[in-house]
């Protein structure tokens, strides 16, 4: 087997990986500020989390060390609950429904717009970090480390690992979200033939004559044993009178029969 | 030879339900077998059966039967059969399934009425000529961009000229009087040019499952171009931030210049690298 004939499969499990590393990714820092001395020595911390916001640790209680303190903007925590819904709602609809198995595509583009969706939010996320976060602060993206000659004071700064994972998240799940989408709008399928057949039983299927034959015989017979039965008491009043209309119908009804086959045979 | 034996069944019972006097039973059944009728007509034609959830009653489903091949000039349901299926259908509910003795025969007659507009069945060739058969003519990838190909348009605008020029003249002989074999060719007719006009859209159609279908695991081919158009979205990205950074806060060019420069030039390569990539897999 040729490696490309695989390819689908790989793709999804690079899909599943990159779900994975992005949801891990909120729950690890996405950027850390440190100020240390000209010694090396960490006077402050500060990390900022997508669902805590900042941290500051102070290592050394000083009023001088305040203005390495980030202001604390926060990204909305209803962004990340929309992105978990999204992941978790991925990974169950990449582990339960395959694109290549499925008997209707359209379910695959639906399922493709989710994913799409949730690569969408992964990249909506790596933009509006930086904006939100980073330049409303004065910090610098992805990374620098900024001397404070006057006090020997040493800013060092970066993004974390969380924003390495969300980046990596991108990279994994973007492939095979597109990959779904170009599927559906590619292909569709066709199962009119088999289909139509189904209708055309269904459709003769749905009467069934042979047992309604059988109920009237049933009641016929059940009517017939209630008449021998009473038959040494004196007929009911109107009875004879039904049993002759029953006789007439049924004779006009031959007699229409055999007309109408004698039309036919003309 | 099934309808025969349908025959029988159904006369046993109309004889039975005669001699019970069970006229509700009788008009039901009568009904059903005017409505499979009409929905064998419907799927006959691909129009599908009748949908009873919304409410549409046979009459009105005969009406859109005969609306589907009003380009013909034909009457294919009589608009006399029409009403009486109307008539019926309305006393049908009004008396609760009990109709009239006199209308339960119309009833009757009517359904022999019905079975008498014959349908031709659709043979092998007009499955051919579904769009599949057109499609698979030509080798593609599932990302190249299928660029709109100026000859087999000709080709089908020919195709769709010379079905017009058909269609006259079979629409000429149906006002002469119905013909089986002429409605049969006139709906063959507008199957083959709606095929060719559901071309344009240029899904590849296919049967059953994709993992089945050679065409698709041909295409797949190159699917793992799609990690290095990921790279190269990510890194336009980053580039876009860098921008943008710059023009914010003006001081941090010196910084991050040397890695701008650096993401614009793996942009320009891997797009390069894609794009030829593309190329090859476009024209394979």
């Amino acid at each position: 087997m040729k490696l490309y004939e695989k390819s689908a499969d790989l793709l999804k499990l690079f899909f599943i990986i990159g779900l994975l590393f992005t949801f891990v990714s909120l729950f690890l820092e996405w950027f850390s500020v440190e100020v240390r001395n000209d010694i090396g020595q960490k006077l402050m911390e500060s990390t900022y989390e997508i669902l805590n916001g900042w941290a500051t640790i102070k290592h050394l209680e000083s009023s001088l060390l305040n203005q390495y303190i980030p202001q604390n903007y926060m990204i909305s925590p209803m962004m990340s609950f929309i992105q978990v819904f999204l992941l978790v709602g991925s990974i169950v609809i990449a582990l339960f429904r395959n694109p290549e198995t499925v008997s209707n595509l359209e379910t695959t583009r639906s399922n493709s717009y989710f994913f799409l969706s949730t690569t969408f939010m992964t990249i909506l996320m790596i933009i509006i970090f930086p904006f939100m976060i980073l330049f409303s602060n004065g910090l610098f993206f992805p990374g620098m480390v900024v001397e404070n000659g006057d006090f020997s004071i040493y800013v060092y700064q970066g993004i974390g690992i969380g924003y390495y994972f969300q980046c990596m998240g991108f990279i994994l799940t973007f492939p095979y979200a597109f990959f779904c989408y170009k599927v559906a709008t590619t292909f569709e399928q066709h199962s009119r033939i088999p289909k139509k057949r189904i209708q055309m039983q269904a459709v003769k299927e749905s009467v069934n004559l042979d047992q309604l034959i059988a109920e009237e015989d049933a009641f016929l017979i059940s009517q017939k044993k209630l008449i021998t039965r009473s038959h040494k008491t004196p007929p009911l009043k109107g009875e004879g009178r039904v049993d002759q209309k029953i006789e007439i119908a049924y004779q006009q009804f031959q007699s229409q029969r055999k007309n109408s086959k004698r039309l036919k045979k003309q | 030879m099934m309808m025969n034996l349908m025959d029988n069944k159904f006369e046993t019972l109309v004889e039975r339900c005669i001699m019970s006097g069970n006229h509700a039973k009788l008009s039901a059944t009568t009904l059903q077998l005017i409505s499979n009728h009409v929905d064998m007509i419907g799927i006959k034609l691909e129009i599908g059966r009748r949908d009873p959830r919304k409410d549409e009653f046979i009459h009105y489903f005969l009406e859109r039967i005969n609306r589907y091949i009003v380009h013909l000039g034909i009457n294919l349901i009589p608009a006399d059969m029409i009403n009486r299926v109307k008539i019926i259908e309305t006393l049908f509910f009004k008396s609760d399934g009990n109709l009239p003795k006199n209308h339960l025969k119309d009833a009757i007659a009517l359904y022999y009425d019905i079975r008498k507009i014959r349908i031709p069945e659709f043979n092998n060739f007009t499955r051919t000529l579904r769009r599949q058969d057109y499609s698979n003519t030509r080798s593609f990838n599932l990302f190249s961009r299928k660029t709109p190909n100026d000859s087999s348009s000709m080709v089908r605008d020919l195709l769709i000229d010379e079905i017009e020029k058909r269609e006259r003249e079979l629409h000429s002989h149906l006002q002469n009087g119905m013909n089986g074999d002429v409605l049969e060719t006139s709906l063959q007719l507008k199957k083959i040019r709606s095929a060719l006009n559901r071309n344009d859209n240029r899904k590849i159609p296919v049967q059953g499952r994709l993992k089945d279908n050679p065409n698709y695991v041909a295409s797949k081919k190159g699917i793992g171009w799609l990690v290095i158009l990921g790279f190269i979205i990510l890194l336009g990205i980053f580039e876009s931030l860098l921008i943008a950074e710059t023009i914010i806060m003006p001081n941090s060019l010196e910084a991050v210049g040397m890695l701008m420069i650096f993401f614009l030039v793996s942009i320009l390569l891997l797009g390069y690298l894609y794009y030829n990539a593309m190329k090859k897999w476009r024209y394979w």
